[in-house]
């Protein structure tokens, strides 16, 4: 079996093989975090938190935008 | 006197690398193991 490194640079190798492996491991857990329910279980906990972007601008903001339009 | 493939390892060299490889392989895979039943024991998934 070590005969696949015959030839081979060891520091390029190494470099390789663990760049390889950070990524894949990487990807992979970016599909474990739905399967521990992250971050779900987060906002069932802690519901008081709710999300501030989907909150609406209050009205007098939106009549301001829409005077400097014109 | 340096063989055809000068920069890389010879066949001494790459079995001693190998035997490295295997451990750090070995390593990495109990590791991975008890942070996955760490967190099978606090959230199992299945």
């Amino acid at each position: 079996m070590h005969r696949i490194w015959i030839g081979l640079e060891p520091r390029l190798v190494v470099f390789a093989v663990h760049t390889a492996v950070a990524i894949i491991v990487m990807v992979i857990h970016l599909f474990a975090f739905n399967v521990i329910g992250y971050p779900q279980s987060i906002r069932q906990k802690y519901p008081q938190y709710k999300q501030t972007a989907s909150v609406e601008a209050p009205a007098s903001t939106a009549t301001v935008a829409v005077a400097s339009t014109r | 006197m340096e063989g055809p493939n000068d920069g890389g390892m010879n066949d001494e060299e790459a079995r001693v690398f190998h035997g490295y490889m295997v451990m750090g392989t070995v390593a990495f895979v109990i590791t991975a193991v008890v942070a996955h039943f760490l967190v099978w024991s606090w959230r199992p998934w299945f």
